[in-house]
């Protein structure tokens, strides 16, 4: 009796968790990551991985364009389910959101003239984008900071020479270094693999929604058994994360 | 035929206590079928430790051997864009796509993946030091190739390696896997044996204990209301439970009844067809047993004698002696009577001193013979009437051949013929006059 009530339960709550569309929060300005492309269509490797993992989900999803700053409010205020931006697995982002477990390893990319600033060393004027990792630390070390609202600003600020440095995550740094206002300036890059500014990149999720951070768990690793991680990070990248 | 004292019936033995628990039959397969039940539960845990084993090597291989070949994929992936990208630095002269390419080297060296790896590392250190070299130089020359083609290669051989590694690694859990399965089916085998013997157990004691008891007690019961009482009746069986015990009791102790009835039966009868001083037929019986035999005779044509005997002097000896003696006198001649003439004659203590014989299928000259030799051995008995005259004890006897007569008629005849032996001198044989006499026997002297 009581089996077959949970059996009905069952039966009348799947098509109805079926039909409700999940909110998924992505940046759309940062390449080759997420952006939008000539033919105006969100694309990009967590754009992309948003849309696989919701089909591993067998969910429909909404994909929602946030600024990087605003993405960590978003899911803690369950304004969006979950966010596919990659985001390192901070102490301090985890006491405000759930994350799913790593995609990757990342690093950041200090990129100037000059060499990555020591302990007391002055520093030029660095642009980072907001609510970054990299624009914490550069807080945390009191730096002279151009804080942009998106990473493609960051190609403006660098073209236009209203910043000396940039400081940013290993793949949307790759793609400024191919950017062609990159190439005049005679700036090199440093890879920056500081405990701060690097670590697990992780996929964030409602704290009101620790049933999904579970189903999340099993669609990463379903799409990177079933090769559609690796597709799409041969689509964008030329390197494999991992 | 006088009737023997029937000997008493072999009461059962009581068989001894067994040392066994006195079991009932309820708890004896109560005791047998949790046996089964612990055997199966026992042998089912073992094969579900199995299939428990099994799945933990199926979830190794889903959470560790299929997520570490993906890693060995991606490696090799990286191992070969890392090639592809020193390929490329050696064809371009440009410093902005030199630096492009040697990005993505730099991005993945510095990977944990890569650093955490000592089987690559040290390679990819020395191809990231060759490509970091290369990228300084203004002009590509074919020393150059030569050290990027060795490096190149290395790291070709790097990837073979893993992908290699990762194979073997899914052939190890897939031989691990095979054996489970395998030691399962011997589970498996051992399992069905074990049930298959615990059932046959069962079955046995279920035979030993109930059914073959069963029978036996049918057995038993159908020679007891036969009347046959075998000494076979008790124990039945080996496995014995409280309930057999019990029958076994019952049915040993109504054997008993049964037949101490039959000797008292038989007691009873003897009783009622016996004199009781000298243990002769009655004269009731006798009458029975002759008419019979005279009936017998009348079908059958065979000839058939009579005889009345009758102790001389005998009230002389009540009189004098005493009627101790008197007794003791008439059974030492029923002694005579029974030691002398045949098994198949009747005969019988007709009166107080006089016994009465049937001789059966014998003609009267044959039975002269047997009543010549039972006088003889009355005369011959160590007894004397009269201690004085030393008279021995002897008997007149009167015989006649039955032709056309009944009964009655035959031993009047009989009686009459021994009356004329006493007027004859005593201790003698007459005949009753018939067709032809034989001759009597001579008077004693």
């Amino acid at each position: 009796m009581r089996l077959s009530f949970t059996l009905c339960a069952m039966l009348l709550a799947f098509p109805a968790l079926a039909a409700d569309s999940l909110r998924v929060a992505v940046v759309g300005n940062a390449p080759p990551m997420s952006f939008v492309d000539a033919s105006g269509r969100l694309t990009g490797f967590n754009a992309e991985l948003a849309r696989a993992l919701c089909e591993a989900l067998d969910q429909p999803c909404e994909l929602k364009l946030h600024e990087l700053q605003d993405v960590v409010g978003a899911v803690a205020s369950g304004q969006v389910d979950f966010a596919v931006v990659s985001l390192l697995a901070t102490p301090e982002r985890r006491a405000r959101i759930l994350f799913t477990k790593p995609l990757y390893r990342s690093l950041s990319v200090w990129l100037s003239a000059r060499p990555f600033p020591g302990a007391s060393e002055p520093t030029p004027r660095v642009a980072v984008v907001r609510g970054s990792v990299q624009h914490a630390y550069g807080n945390s070390k009191g730096w002279n900071m151009a804080v942009l609202d998106t990473h493609t600003e960051v190609y403006g600020a660098v073209g236009a020479g209203t910043v000396q440095a940039a400081l940013l995550p290993m793949t949307t740094g790759m793609n400024v270094i191919r950017d062609p206002r990159f190439s005049g300036l005679g700036w090199n890059y440093t890879l920056v693999s500081e405990a701060a500014l690097s670590g697990d990149v992780a996929l964030s999720v409602s704290p009101s929604q620790p049933k999904l951070l579970e189903r999340l768990n099993e669609a990463i690793d379903k799409v990177k058994r079933n090769g559609r991680f690796d597709r799409i990070n041969t689509e964008f990248l030329p390197f494999r994360l991992q | 035929m006088p009737p023997r004292p029937a000997a008493p019936p072999p009461a059962p033995a009581p068989h001894k206590a067994s040392a066994r628990a006195n079991l009932s039959a309820g708890t004896l397969f109560s005791g047998l079928a949790a046996l089964v039940l612990v055997l199966v539960v026992a042998v089912e845990a073992w094969r579900g430790m199995n299939q428990h084993q099994l799945l933990q090597q199926l979830t190794q291989v889903q959470q560790h051997t299929i997520p570490e070949t993906l890693k060995a994929q991606r490696m090799v992936r990286n191992l070969e864009a890392i090639r592809l990208e020193g390929e490329k630095m050696l064809a371009q002269s440009a410093v902005r796509e030199r630096m492009q390419s040697m990005y993505v080297v730099d991005v993945i060296v510095a990977s944990p993946a890569v650093r955490e790896d000592p089987r690559i590392a040290p390679a990819l250190k020395t191809a990231q030091q060759t490509l970091i070299a290369l990228s300084a130089k203004e002009t590509i020359v074919d020393a150059d190739r030569r050290a990027w083609a060795a490096q190149s290669l290395v790291m070709a051989r790097l990837a073979d390696q893993l992908t290699t590694e990762s194979i073997e690694r899914f052939n190890q859990e897939i031989e691990h896997t095979r054996r489970t399965v395998d030691s399962g089916y011997w589970q498996l085998g051992l399992s069905l044996a074990v049930l298959t013997a615990s059932l046959l157990a069962f079955v046995l004691a279920l035979y030993a204990v109930l059914i073959r008891p069963l029978r036996h007690i049918n057995n038993v019961l159908e020679d007891t209301r036969r009347g046959e009482h075998q000494p076979r009746a008790t124990p039945f069986g080996v496995l014995r439970t409280r309930e057999t015990r019990s029958i076994e009791r019952a049915i040993g102790q109504l054997q008993v009844l049964m037949q101490e009835n039959e000797t008292i039966r038989a007691g009873l009868e003897a009783s009622a067809n016996t004199d009781s001083l000298t243990g002769l037929y009655n004269r009731r019986h006798f009458m029975d047993e002759a008419s019979q035999a005279f009936a017998r005779a009348r079908r059958s044509g065979n000839p058939l004698t009579v005889a009345i005997a009758d102790l001389d002097h005998f009230k002389a000896v009540n009189d004098s002696q005493g009627h101790a003696a008197g007794d003791l006198v008439l059974k030492s001649v029923a002694e005579r009577i029974r030691d002398t003439l045949r098994q198949t004659d009747i005969y019988c203590r007709y009166g107080g001193e006089e016994f009465a014989f049937v001789f059966p299928d014998t003609s009267l000259a044959e039975a002269c013979v047997l009543a010549n030799r039972l006088r003889e051995a009355v005369a011959t008995m160590p007894f004397k009437l009269h201690a004085h005259d030393a008279q021995p004890v002897t008997i007149s006897i009167g015989m006649v051949e039955v032709q056309d007569m009944n009964l009655d008629m035959a031993l009047n005849r009989a009686d009459q013929a021994m009356y004329s032996a006493k007027a004859a001198g005593r201790n003698r044989i007459e005949f009753a006059p018939t067709q032809g006499f034989p001759e009597p026997s001579p008077a004693p002297a």
